[in-house]
């Protein structure tokens, strides 16, 4: 365990703290947040993209403000937690410290079953018995493909006596050792489960080639854009920031007239370059544009060239940047639902909203070409 | 609708290294805000200023200073902590005039204030002549 250290940060922002580091070390800069530490970039660095894990390590040493002060610990010699592999009579389950037993998250794991995607189940061993505290419905699909041995990581309770119970304050062994599985279960599953962001899965799918990610990461650097985290802290990138990767699969997906993806895709973002060239990409202007581009063809209208500088003119004097015209157009159908001003029926979702609230922005303001219909009009401006 | 101001202020202190300060107010809220900065100072020795001052509806506001710490300036701020976020270590010619960049290039629906040198005594004077501009938004 590392302890805290109370004088690295007290006046250096970790921002200035971090940049030194990088400045000192690496030569390629890459973002490093407590949030997270863009590992692609890190990458860059290393010859064949290989970074050392201690490197990332003095990272999160250094973010924290940990050091590692605890002597020299090794698990294989010194600890009670070993991994075996067992047969399927050696395992058991006690509830108290194991959820309910799901069949249909066994069946999820069957239909996406894949010998080199198994992680070791936790186990707590008792009297030669495995008592699985993490990874069952795992060990249930290991079972289902016939599996002759079972891997396991388990705490040795036979290693630990009463008196070591005691000490921590428990009647007993067994109910220290129940306790302490039903915690760690809870630690696992509950409190320290980083959940994979969209952004992460988005990138992984990019790296392995994933055929439609790959088209949709490349319509975006055409455009002008590149998948991030976050919108802020990119000024050294050629590229500005697009955050929405799931909804830009969605929109991806959109086929147009000719059974092809990503064409409305890229006419919006394509407009939202032309319109705002410094601004990161705003999922409420341009995922309305490309619903408006999609009806458009169904309806078998034209949006030529002169449609979206006007547009894009017209949103600019009006409201500025993007982020503002996506609220102010938002609140003026919330003003005019206020007020009772408007014909039709508002739509639920703010991008249909959106959609809605740019056709009647355009009849009203500019109305040189024919949109497809807004299911809610109202008064703009 | 409110109105906001982003103010510039420069470092005081002379034979410094560069630093100024960012930040906003409320229209309603400027002239305690400048007198919140008097209190450090007697006023024979500085009189509390915004050197530069930019305004709009609030929300723009907000919206651009947030850029500005967030993104055009992140690397400018040298210390964290209470009071200090606002503080970068760059000229105040310098910061006013990436300001005006962005607000441009953005764009950002706010307009810089002509008057420099803003204090408690002619604040009244700068809000009253913008409030009378009509042709603003």
């Amino acid at each position: 365990m590392a302890s805290k250290k109370n004088y690295m940060h007290t006046s250096t922002s970790l921002k200035r703290l971090v940049d030194q580091y990088i400045n000192n070390r690496f030569k390629i800069w890459f973002r490093v947040e407590k949030q997270f530490i863009d590992l692609r970039a890190m990458s860059l660095n290393y010859t064949n993209g290989e970074i050392p894990l201690d490197d990332i390590s003095k990272l999160h040493q250094l973010v924290n403000n940990i050091e590692i002060t605890d002597p020299p610990y090794d698990p294989e010699l010194e600890g009670i937690v070993q991994f075996a592999w067992v047969t399927w009579a050696e395992l058991y389950l006690n509830p108290v410290f194991q959820r309910d037993s799901s069949p249909n998250q066994h069946l999820k794991i069957k239909n996406d079953f894949e010998h080199t995607s198994v992680i070791v189940p936790c186990a707590l061993k008792l009297d030669g018995k495995y008592f699985i505290w993490d990874g069952h419905h795992t060990l249930q699909t290991l079972k289902t493909k016939n599996y002759t041995k079972y891997p396991i990581w388990f705490i040795d309770g036979d290693q630990i006596s009463d008196k070591d119970a005691y000490e921590k304050g428990f009647p007993d062994k067994i109910k220290y050792l129940i306790w302490l599985a039903g915690t760690n279960m809870k630690r696992i599953n509950l409190q320290n489960k980083l959940k994979l962001s969209n952004y992460d899965a988005y990138m992984i799918s990019v790296d392995i080639e994933d055929p439609k990610f790959v088209a949709m990461d490349r319509i975006l650097h055409n455009a002008g854009f590149e998948a991030k985290r976050k919108a802020t802290g990119y000024a050294k990138s050629k590229y500005l920031p697009f955050t929405q990767v799931n909804s830009g699969m969605e929109i991806y997906e959109i086929l147009d007239s000719n059974q092809m993806p990503g064409t409305y895709l890229k006419r919006s973002l394509e407009f939202h370059k032309q319109t705002w060239p410094n601004s990161a990409a705003v999922l409420e202007i341009w995922r309305p544009i490309a619903r408006i581009c999609a009806n458009a063809d169904i309806q078998g209208l034209t949006l030529d060239q002169q449609f979206f500088i006007d547009l894009g003119n017209e949103l600019k004097s009006l409201y500025g940047d993007p982020d503002t015209a996506q609220e102010r157009l938002k609140t003026s159908l919330q003003d005019a639902i206020k007020n009772h001003q408007f014909t039709g029926a508002p739509q639920d979702h703010d991008q249909w909203r959106m959609h809605d609230a740019i056709i009647n922005l355009y009849n009203q303001r500019i109305g040189k070409i024919v949109l497809p219909t807004a299911q809610c009009q109202w008064k703009v401006i | 609708m409110h109105m906001a101001f982003l103010y510039l202020m420069k470092n005081i202190m002379p034979n410094k290294p560069a630093a100024c300060k960012i930040g906003i107010t409320g229209f309603d809220k400027a002239k305690a805000r400048l007198g919140q900065y008097q209190i450090s100072y007697p006023l024979t020795d500085h009189c509390a200023r915004f050197d530069y001052l930019w305004y709009g509806e609030a929300d723009i506001i907000q919206r651009l200073e947030r850029f500005l710490l967030k993104d055009t300036f992140a690397s400018a701020i040298p210390f964290g902590g209470k009071g200090l976020t606002e503080w970068l270590d760059i000229d105040g010619e310098e910061a006013r005039s990436s300001i005006n960049n962005i607000i441009n290039t953005t764009p950002f629906l706010v307009k810089q204030v002509d008057q420099t040198g803003i204090t408690m005594y002619n604040i009244d004077t700068v809000i009253k002549n913008i409030s009378s501009v009509k042709s603003y938004v």
